[in-house]
Protein backbone atom coordinates (compact mmCIF):
# COMPACT_ATOMS: atom_id res chain seq x y z
CA UNK A 1 0.00 0.00 0.00
CA UNK A 2 1.28 3.70 -1.07
CA UNK A 3 1.91 6.33 0.88
CA UNK A 4 -0.27 8.96 -0.80
CA UNK A 5 0.50 12.56 -0.82
CA UNK A 6 -0.58 15.68 -1.87
CA UNK A 7 1.51 18.25 -2.94
CA UNK A 8 -0.82 21.90 -2.07
CA UNK A 9 0.09 25.52 -2.06
CA UNK A 10 -2.32 27.86 -2.11
CA UNK A 11 -0.73 30.43 -4.11
CA UNK A 12 0.06 29.37 -7.53
CA UNK A 13 3.21 29.11 -9.52
CA UNK A 14 5.08 28.24 -6.14
CA UNK A 15 6.23 25.12 -7.60
CA UNK A 16 4.03 22.54 -6.84
CA UNK A 17 4.69 21.06 -9.94
CA UNK A 18 7.87 21.15 -10.29
CA UNK A 19 8.18 19.70 -6.53
CA UNK A 20 5.77 16.98 -7.73
CA UNK A 21 7.84 15.65 -10.95
CA UNK A 22 11.49 15.49 -9.47
CA UNK A 23 10.65 14.41 -6.35
CA UNK A 24 9.03 11.41 -8.11
CA UNK A 25 11.96 10.77 -10.37
CA UNK A 26 14.51 11.30 -7.34
CA UNK A 27 12.27 8.72 -5.11
CA UNK A 28 11.77 6.12 -8.57
CA UNK A 29 15.19 6.56 -8.53
CA UNK A 30 15.38 5.31 -4.92
CA UNK A 31 14.22 2.36 -6.31
CA UNK A 32 10.76 2.89 -5.61
CA UNK A 33 7.91 2.23 -7.91
CA UNK A 34 6.39 5.93 -8.01
CA UNK A 35 2.74 7.05 -9.58
CA UNK A 36 2.85 10.83 -10.15
CA UNK A 37 -1.25 11.94 -10.75
CA UNK A 38 -1.47 15.49 -12.42
CA UNK A 39 -4.64 16.86 -10.10
CA UNK A 40 -4.39 20.15 -11.70
CA UNK A 41 -6.89 19.78 -14.63
CA UNK A 42 -7.71 23.50 -14.90
CA UNK A 43 -3.59 24.02 -15.31
CA UNK A 44 -2.06 20.62 -16.09
CA UNK A 45 1.04 20.43 -16.77
CA UNK A 46 2.87 17.68 -14.67
CA UNK A 47 3.77 15.55 -18.32
CA UNK A 48 5.26 19.32 -19.45
CA UNK A 49 7.18 19.09 -16.58
CA UNK A 50 8.28 15.75 -17.11
CA UNK A 51 8.96 16.32 -21.25
CA UNK A 52 6.32 13.81 -21.57
CA UNK A 53 3.91 15.85 -23.22
CA UNK A 54 4.17 14.58 -26.74
CA UNK A 55 3.64 11.54 -24.78
CA UNK A 56 -0.18 11.31 -23.40
CA UNK A 57 -2.68 9.41 -24.98
CA UNK A 58 -4.89 8.81 -21.71
CA UNK A 59 -5.96 10.60 -19.01
CA UNK A 60 -7.80 11.00 -15.51
CA UNK A 61 -10.89 10.79 -17.28
CA UNK A 62 -10.23 8.29 -19.16
CA UNK A 63 -9.81 5.98 -16.52
CA UNK A 64 -12.77 7.06 -14.06
CA UNK A 65 -14.65 6.25 -17.34
CA UNK A 66 -13.34 2.89 -17.75
CA UNK A 67 -12.16 3.65 -21.42
CA UNK A 68 -8.61 2.74 -19.98
CA UNK A 69 -7.38 0.23 -17.12
CA UNK A 70 -5.23 2.20 -14.58
CA UNK A 71 -2.07 0.59 -15.67
CA UNK A 72 -2.43 1.28 -19.19
CA UNK A 73 -3.05 4.47 -18.83
CA UNK A 74 0.89 5.39 -16.87
CA UNK A 75 2.98 6.93 -19.13
CA UNK A 76 6.40 5.91 -18.65
CA UNK A 77 10.18 6.73 -19.78
CA UNK A 78 13.55 5.01 -19.39
CA UNK A 79 14.68 8.62 -18.58
CA UNK A 80 12.50 7.93 -14.95
CA UNK A 81 12.94 4.41 -13.87
CA UNK A 82 10.02 3.42 -11.30
CA UNK A 83 7.92 6.79 -11.76
CA UNK A 84 4.77 6.70 -14.01
CA UNK A 85 2.27 9.44 -15.04
CA UNK A 86 -1.06 9.84 -14.80
CA UNK A 87 -1.97 13.35 -16.47
CA UNK A 88 -4.94 15.73 -16.59
CA UNK A 89 -6.66 17.06 -19.85
CA UNK A 90 -8.41 20.66 -19.68
CA UNK A 91 -11.88 20.46 -19.17
CA UNK A 92 -12.17 17.64 -16.64
CA UNK A 93 -13.19 20.13 -13.98
CA UNK A 94 -16.43 17.74 -13.54
CA UNK A 95 -14.80 14.84 -12.24
CA UNK A 96 -16.40 13.77 -8.83
CA UNK A 97 -13.96 13.92 -5.97
CA UNK A 98 -15.49 10.24 -4.93
CA UNK A 99 -14.11 9.09 -8.35
CA UNK A 100 -11.08 10.46 -8.30
CA UNK A 101 -10.70 8.93 -4.72
CA UNK A 102 -11.49 5.42 -5.89
CA UNK A 103 -9.09 5.70 -8.65
CA UNK A 104 -6.48 7.20 -6.63
CA UNK A 105 -7.02 4.22 -3.89
CA UNK A 106 -6.14 1.79 -6.99
CA UNK A 107 -3.07 3.13 -7.69
CA UNK A 108 -2.52 3.15 -4.33
CA UNK A 109 -2.44 -0.60 -4.02
CA UNK A 110 0.40 -1.37 -6.70
CA UNK A 111 3.29 1.85 -6.22
CA UNK A 112 5.21 2.79 -2.87
CA UNK A 113 4.25 6.32 -3.45
CA UNK A 114 1.41 8.29 -5.06
CA UNK A 115 2.31 11.55 -5.36
CA UNK A 116 -0.64 14.30 -6.45
CA UNK A 117 -0.26 17.77 -8.21
CA UNK A 118 -2.71 19.70 -6.84
CA UNK A 119 -3.98 22.83 -8.37
CA UNK A 120 -3.84 26.25 -6.48
CA UNK A 121 -6.37 27.64 -4.25
CA UNK A 122 -8.21 25.38 -1.80
CA UNK A 123 -11.69 25.13 -4.22
CA UNK A 124 -12.70 22.13 -5.65
CA UNK A 125 -9.68 20.82 -7.33
CA UNK A 126 -7.92 21.40 -3.76
CA UNK A 127 -10.58 18.95 -2.21
CA UNK A 128 -10.47 16.55 -5.28
CA UNK A 129 -6.62 15.88 -4.82
CA UNK A 130 -7.02 16.53 -0.81
CA UNK A 131 -9.84 14.38 -0.22
CA UNK A 132 -7.88 11.25 -2.04
CA UNK A 133 -4.52 11.81 0.21
CA UNK A 134 -3.43 10.52 3.37
CA UNK A 135 -0.38 13.24 3.57
CA UNK A 136 0.19 16.43 2.50
CA UNK A 137 3.38 18.25 1.73
CA UNK A 138 2.99 21.92 1.43
CA UNK A 139 5.17 24.12 -0.92
CA UNK A 140 5.71 28.21 -0.43
CA UNK A 141 8.33 30.44 -1.45
CA UNK A 142 9.79 32.64 1.34
CA UNK A 143 7.60 35.35 -0.15
CA UNK A 144 4.64 36.94 2.40
CA UNK A 145 2.18 36.26 0.06
CA UNK A 146 2.62 32.75 -0.51
CA UNK A 147 3.59 32.29 2.66
CA UNK A 148 -0.12 33.82 3.67
CA UNK A 149 -1.93 31.61 1.47
CA UNK A 150 0.54 28.13 2.67
CA UNK A 151 -0.95 29.23 5.88
CA UNK A 152 -4.73 29.52 4.79
CA UNK A 153 -4.07 26.35 2.93
CA UNK A 154 -2.85 24.61 6.26
CA UNK A 155 -6.06 26.13 8.18
CA UNK A 156 -8.44 24.69 5.53
CA UNK A 157 -6.43 21.06 6.07
CA UNK A 158 -8.20 21.10 9.22
CA UNK A 159 -11.05 19.24 7.61
CA UNK A 160 -8.96 16.60 6.29
CA UNK A 161 -8.03 13.05 7.80
CA UNK A 162 -4.58 13.84 6.25
CA UNK A 163 -0.98 14.17 7.94
CA UNK A 164 1.10 17.09 6.93
CA UNK A 165 4.50 15.69 6.53
CA UNK A 166 5.50 19.17 6.58
CA UNK A 167 7.09 22.64 4.59
CA UNK A 168 8.88 22.60 1.77
CA UNK A 169 10.35 26.48 0.94
CA UNK A 170 11.38 26.84 -2.63
CA UNK A 171 13.47 29.50 -4.30
CA UNK A 172 15.43 30.39 -1.40
CA UNK A 173 18.45 33.04 -1.92
CA UNK A 174 20.71 32.29 0.89
CA UNK A 175 22.33 36.13 0.11
CA UNK A 176 18.95 37.35 0.83
CA UNK A 177 18.15 35.33 3.96
CA UNK A 178 21.69 36.66 5.24
CA UNK A 179 21.60 39.91 4.51
CA UNK A 180 17.85 40.07 6.32
CA UNK A 181 16.04 40.70 3.39
CA UNK A 182 14.34 37.71 3.17
CA UNK A 183 12.63 35.34 5.38
CA UNK A 184 14.82 31.65 6.20
CA UNK A 185 12.84 28.37 5.65
CA UNK A 186 13.58 27.54 9.05
CA UNK A 187 11.92 30.51 10.65
CA UNK A 188 8.93 30.27 7.96
CA UNK A 189 8.07 26.71 9.32
CA UNK A 190 8.39 27.97 12.95
CA UNK A 191 5.88 30.63 12.03
CA UNK A 192 3.32 27.91 10.85
CA UNK A 193 4.53 25.10 13.37
CA UNK A 194 5.17 22.92 10.71
CA UNK A 195 8.49 20.36 10.17
CA UNK A 196 10.68 22.08 7.19
CA UNK A 197 11.28 19.08 5.06
CA UNK A 198 13.81 21.17 3.20
CA UNK A 199 14.50 24.22 1.36
CA UNK A 200 15.25 24.08 -1.89
CA UNK A 201 17.40 26.75 -3.94
CA UNK A 202 16.54 29.57 -6.68
CA UNK A 203 17.56 27.87 -9.72
CA UNK A 204 18.40 28.64 -13.32
CA UNK A 205 18.31 25.38 -14.63
CA UNK A 206 15.29 24.32 -12.85
CA UNK A 207 12.82 21.68 -13.73
CA UNK A 208 14.44 17.92 -14.38
CA UNK A 209 17.31 19.21 -16.85
CA UNK A 210 18.75 20.13 -13.11
CA UNK A 211 18.30 17.15 -11.75
CA UNK A 212 20.70 15.24 -14.29
CA UNK A 213 23.31 17.31 -13.70
CA UNK A 214 24.78 15.08 -10.52
CA UNK A 215 26.84 17.75 -8.96
CA UNK A 216 23.99 20.32 -9.03
CA UNK A 217 22.54 22.13 -5.63
CA UNK A 218 18.72 21.26 -6.58
CA UNK A 219 19.81 18.00 -7.28
CA UNK A 220 21.47 17.63 -3.86
CA UNK A 221 18.65 19.34 -2.59
CA UNK A 222 15.56 17.24 -3.89
CA UNK A 223 17.83 13.86 -2.87
CA UNK A 224 17.19 15.26 0.82
CA UNK A 225 13.97 16.18 0.14
CA UNK A 226 13.00 12.80 -0.27
CA UNK A 227 15.06 11.30 2.46
CA UNK A 228 13.36 13.61 4.55
CA UNK A 229 9.83 12.63 3.62
CA UNK A 230 11.14 9.00 3.25
CA UNK A 231 12.81 8.37 6.37
CA UNK A 232 12.44 11.50 8.85
CA UNK A 233 15.77 12.58 7.70
CA UNK A 234 16.89 16.39 8.49
CA UNK A 235 15.77 18.62 5.58
CA UNK A 236 18.19 20.42 3.53
CA UNK A 237 18.93 24.48 4.52
CA UNK A 238 20.28 26.24 1.11
CA UNK A 239 23.24 28.13 3.51
CA UNK A 240 24.69 24.40 4.05
CA UNK A 241 26.51 24.92 0.50
CA UNK A 242 27.87 28.25 1.73
CA UNK A 243 29.17 26.55 4.90
CA UNK A 244 30.78 23.48 2.96
CA UNK A 245 32.77 26.37 1.12
CA UNK A 246 33.77 28.19 4.24
CA UNK A 247 35.39 25.04 6.00
CA UNK A 248 36.84 23.31 2.50
CA UNK A 249 34.50 20.86 1.14
CA UNK A 250 36.27 17.48 0.83
CA UNK B 1 17.25 36.26 19.26
CA UNK B 2 15.85 39.65 17.75
CA UNK B 3 13.51 39.09 14.60
CA UNK B 4 14.24 40.49 11.29
CA UNK B 5 12.03 43.02 9.75
CA UNK B 6 10.40 40.58 7.21
CA UNK B 7 10.03 37.85 9.69
CA UNK B 8 8.15 40.53 12.04
CA UNK B 9 5.90 41.31 9.11
CA UNK B 10 5.26 37.61 8.76
CA UNK B 11 4.55 36.48 12.00
CA UNK B 12 2.27 39.77 11.89
CA UNK B 13 0.62 38.06 8.74
CA UNK B 14 -0.19 34.95 10.44
CA UNK B 15 -1.88 36.30 13.59
CA UNK B 16 -4.05 33.76 13.96
CA UNK B 17 -6.49 35.39 16.97
CA UNK B 18 -9.53 35.40 14.16
CA UNK B 19 -9.89 31.95 14.08
CA UNK B 20 -12.26 29.46 15.73
CA UNK B 21 -11.75 29.57 19.44
CA UNK B 22 -11.22 25.70 20.45
CA UNK B 23 -14.16 23.36 21.48
CA UNK B 24 -16.47 25.18 19.46
CA UNK B 25 -17.83 22.08 17.58
CA UNK B 26 -18.24 20.23 21.10
CA UNK B 27 -20.88 23.25 22.21
CA UNK B 28 -22.79 22.95 18.92
CA UNK B 29 -22.86 19.19 19.33
CA UNK B 30 -23.88 19.53 22.94
CA UNK B 31 -26.99 21.62 21.23
CA UNK B 32 -27.61 19.19 18.42
CA UNK B 33 -27.47 16.53 21.43
CA UNK B 34 -30.10 18.80 23.46
CA UNK B 35 -32.03 19.42 20.28
CA UNK B 36 -32.33 15.84 18.73
CA UNK B 37 -31.09 13.39 21.21
CA UNK B 38 -30.11 10.58 18.67
CA UNK B 39 -28.12 10.99 14.99
CA UNK B 40 -28.42 13.48 12.50
CA UNK B 41 -28.01 14.51 9.18
CA UNK B 42 -27.15 17.79 7.59
CA UNK B 43 -26.74 18.48 4.16
CA UNK B 44 -26.45 21.65 2.24
CA UNK B 45 -25.44 21.14 -1.28
CA UNK B 46 -22.93 18.65 -1.49
CA UNK B 47 -21.35 19.05 2.08
CA UNK B 48 -23.49 16.28 4.09
CA UNK B 49 -22.57 16.07 8.03
CA UNK B 50 -24.04 12.59 9.69
CA UNK B 51 -23.72 12.62 13.59
CA UNK B 52 -24.41 9.07 15.04
CA UNK B 53 -24.60 7.99 18.71
CA UNK B 54 -22.43 5.64 19.81
CA UNK B 55 -22.96 5.02 23.61
CA UNK B 56 -21.71 8.06 25.29
CA UNK B 57 -19.76 9.02 22.00
CA UNK B 58 -20.28 10.83 18.84
CA UNK B 59 -18.89 10.07 15.56
CA UNK B 60 -19.61 13.06 13.08
CA UNK B 61 -18.63 11.62 9.46
CA UNK B 62 -18.37 15.40 7.39
CA UNK B 63 -18.76 14.33 3.61
CA UNK B 64 -18.04 17.05 0.41
CA UNK B 65 -19.16 16.42 -3.26
CA UNK B 66 -19.67 12.33 -1.71
CA UNK B 67 -16.08 12.14 -0.92
CA UNK B 68 -15.23 12.00 3.06
CA UNK B 69 -13.33 14.67 4.63
CA UNK B 70 -13.29 13.40 7.58
CA UNK B 71 -14.63 11.24 10.63
CA UNK B 72 -14.57 12.96 14.45
CA UNK B 73 -14.78 11.00 17.24
CA UNK B 74 -16.48 13.16 20.23
CA UNK B 75 -16.27 11.98 23.76
N1 LIG C 1 13.69 26.69 -7.50
C1 LIG C 1 13.27 27.35 -8.59
N2 LIG C 1 14.06 28.27 -9.18
C2 LIG C 1 13.65 28.93 -10.28
N3 LIG C 1 12.45 28.73 -10.88
C3 LIG C 1 11.61 27.83 -10.35
C4 LIG C 1 11.97 27.08 -9.19
N4 LIG C 1 10.93 26.24 -8.89
C5 LIG C 1 9.97 26.46 -9.82
N5 LIG C 1 10.37 27.40 -10.71
C6 LIG C 1 9.61 27.89 -11.89
O1 LIG C 1 8.46 28.56 -11.43
C7 LIG C 1 7.37 28.33 -12.34
C8 LIG C 1 6.17 27.78 -11.60
O2 LIG C 1 6.48 26.49 -11.10
P1 LIG C 1 5.39 25.34 -11.00
O3 LIG C 1 6.08 24.14 -10.47
O4 LIG C 1 4.65 25.19 -12.28
O5 LIG C 1 4.43 25.97 -9.90
P2 LIG C 1 2.94 25.53 -9.45
O6 LIG C 1 2.76 24.12 -9.87
O7 LIG C 1 2.97 25.72 -7.97
O8 LIG C 1 2.01 26.47 -10.13
C9 LIG C 1 7.87 27.38 -13.42
O9 LIG C 1 8.23 28.11 -14.54
C10 LIG C 1 9.09 26.75 -12.76
O10 LIG C 1 10.03 26.36 -13.72
MG1 LIG D 1 1.20 23.31 -11.04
Amino acid sequence: MARIIAVVSGKGGVGKTTVTANLGIILGGMGYKVTLIDADVGLNNLDIALGLEDRVVYDVFDVISGRALPEEALIGSQDFPGVGLLPSVKGSEGIKAAAFQAITAIYAKTADYVLIDAPAGVEQGFHRAVSAAKEVVIVTTPHLSAVKDADRTLEALGVYDVDVCGLVVNRVIPERVQKGEAVSGDAIAGLMRLKLLGELPESDEIGINSLSAPRSESRKAYIRLAEAIDSDKEGYRVSERKRFFLFGRK
Amino acid sequence: MKQSDPERRMAEALNRSDRLPEGFGKSLLNDVDRVLGGWFEYGAGDLNLKITPSGRNYYIEITLDAARLKTLKLL
